[in-house]
């Protein structure tokens, strides 16, 4: 039933049909560079999220009568968990400096204090692996086992922000899956217009088929062969499409975007065979379920 | 041996295409079925290729009732008969070699059987030569002697015309009545459905005539008459 001669036909027929190829791998190469747009700016959004998160710290101020050992041992003490990405000391000294650096343009507000009678605490800026734990380790300060050393935490501060980050990146991640779906089912419309298309102006030759004996499968086949031509062929046009772009773009959006630039393009890099293989899929099954959808209709009867 | 019996055609509302056509047709057969357009001779000829059922009525070919197929067998049961249609019905994108080893491909024959058929039975119809042509570029004498190539390549019992001169010339229409002539004289039980009075006065076989869907007359020698 599938034989060589199966797909002799269907790439004979490719080639005789090569404007109704053209325009259908024109059509879905379209579709699925827009998907694929789609999909890089998702993950150029949630690594923009990934960036900020890692941004927030988590600041420990301690009571002034704790002593700098105390602080460095408890420094060491949590600075293994798999939470935490680093762990800064500020000393008194330290915080003093930099209060003074960053309002050295306002003399009224710094003069107020001097290194004597420095008010600001001593403090451990904790920077999380995920935006996530943050509560957790807060949670060791307030409450836990070093609540009596602690002063005051920067948590109640900066929760709000990250909580709205949290629940700003499971909304894009949602949204992202909805609009993937969206975008497949339209690809899907798009696919099974095209090639149903393709099947009308071919649907003298169905019939001709059918009447000279040929089974329903021995006409389908070459169809569904076609399909899936169809969304390989696009999927590698549209795949060199956006590689090419990415590699183009890649030295201004490193530049302007700084950090966020570089975190995307590990992204795009850690994720893209994942990405192209799956859009491989999509786009071969879509094809050839549009062309066995397509045909159905010229087999009855 | 085909033995039609009652066979009744109505499309609704109350259209009655056939009305109780009964005949029967021996092997080796030749006939001509006449009547003017709307007789009922096309939906006669789309049942006997199972392309529509019957309201009622049976078509026997040995003991088989092929309007009663099911829809997986209708394939199998197409590949026993040859058909030629007036339009010609011939693939326009596979030259004229690839459009008559459809007919085998499809009955999934070898390469090698393919080739060394498709060839024997251009020249039974007079196209050696023109194998590598597309419809397109040939007369459309030569068109219907391809299409007739592709009914008989798999040798079939049975051929069914219908109106196969409908769009040819006397000169093409005289040609390939002589080669339906000589390929019912190979064997093959040949129904032939025109509308072309010389064709049938010329043929001294077989008549039956339709009109408005009844049988009017079925004559051993008959001439064409309405």
């Amino acid at each position: 039933m599938f034989s060589y001669k199966t797909f002799k036909n269907a790439v004979h027929s490719l080639i005789r049909n090569k404007w109704l190829t053209f325009a259908t791998v024109t059509v879905m190469t379209l579709t699925l560079f827009t998907v694929s747009v789609f999909i890089i700016l998702s993950i150029l959004i949630n690594s923009t999220i990934d960036t900020v998160k890692s941004k927030i710290d988590l600041e420990v101020y301690f009571n002034d009568n704790i002593a700098e050992t105390d602080i460095l041992n408890v420094k060491r003490d949590i600075s293994n968990m798999p939470e935490i990405k680093d762990i800064k000391y500020i000393s008194k000294e330290q915080a003093f400096q930099d209060f003074k650096e960053s309002n050295k343009n306002d003399p009224a507000l710094y003069e107020t204090i001097t290194e004597k009678d420095n008010p600001i605490p001593a403090s451990l800026r904790i920077n999380v692996t995920k935006a996530e734990d943050t509560e957790k380790i807060n949670a060791l300060f307030r409450g836990g086992k070093y609540d009596a050393m602690v002063y005051n935490t920067s948590y109640e501060k900066n929760r709000n922000v990250v909580q709205k980050l949290i629940s700003f990146g499971g909304y894009v991640n949602k949204g992202g899956i909805v609009l993937s779906l969206i975008f497949i089912i339209t690809s899907l419309i798009v696919v099974l217009n095209t090639i149903r298309m393709t099947m009308y102006t071919r649907k003298e030759e169905i019939e001709i088929m059918k009447l000279v004996g040929a089974t329903n499968w021995y006409i389908r086949w070459p169809f569904i062969l076609e399909g899936a031509f169809y969304g390989l062929i696009s999927m590698l046009f549209a795949s060199a499409a956006v590689i090419i772009a990415l590699r183009l773009g890649e030295p201004s959006i490193r530049s302007y975007f700084s950090e966020f630039g570089s975190n995307f393009y590990n992204s795009i890099y850690s994720y893209g065979v994942m990405i192209i293989a799956w859009q491989f899929g999509i786009s071969i099954a879509v094809s050839v379920v549009s062309a066995f959808i397509a045909i159905s209709r010229y087999l009855k009867g | 041996m085909i033995v039609i019996k009652n066979l009744t055609k109505v499309y609704p509302p109350k259209i009655i295409a056939l009305d109780d056509f009964s005949a029967q047709i021996e092997s080796g057969e030749f006939i001509s079925l006449v009547g003017p357009s709307g007789a009922g001779k096309s939906t006669l000829i789309r049942m006997l290729i199972a392309q529509e059922r019957p309201t009622k009525g049976q078509i026997l070919i040995g003991d088989k009732d092929i309007t009663r197929l099911s829809r997986r067998h209708v394939p199998y049961y197409r590949r026993k008969i040859g058909v030629v249609w007036q339009d010609f019905k011939l693939l326009q994108n596979k030259t004229i070699f690839e459009n008559v080893a459809y007919a085998l491909e499809v009955v999934e024959k070898s390469q090698a059987e393919i080739n060394a058929r498709v060839p024997k039975i251009l020249k039974l119809v007079g196209l050696e030569g023109k194998e590598d042509r597309f419809p397109r570029e040939l007369s459309g004498g030569e068109i219907q002697r391809a299409a007739i190539a592709r009914a008989l390549v798999h040798d079939p019992h049975l051929l069914i015309a219908d109106e196969p001169t409908g769009n040819l010339d006397p000169v093409n229409t005289e040609d390939i009545v002589k080669l339906l002539l000589k390929i019912n004289k190979l064997g093959t039980t040949v129904i032939l459905a025109t509308h072309n009075k010389d064709v049938v006065d010329n043929l001294r076989k077989r008549v039956i005539v339709l009109e408005d869907g009844k049988l009017i007359s079925d004559k051993k020698l008959g001439r064409y008459q309405l």
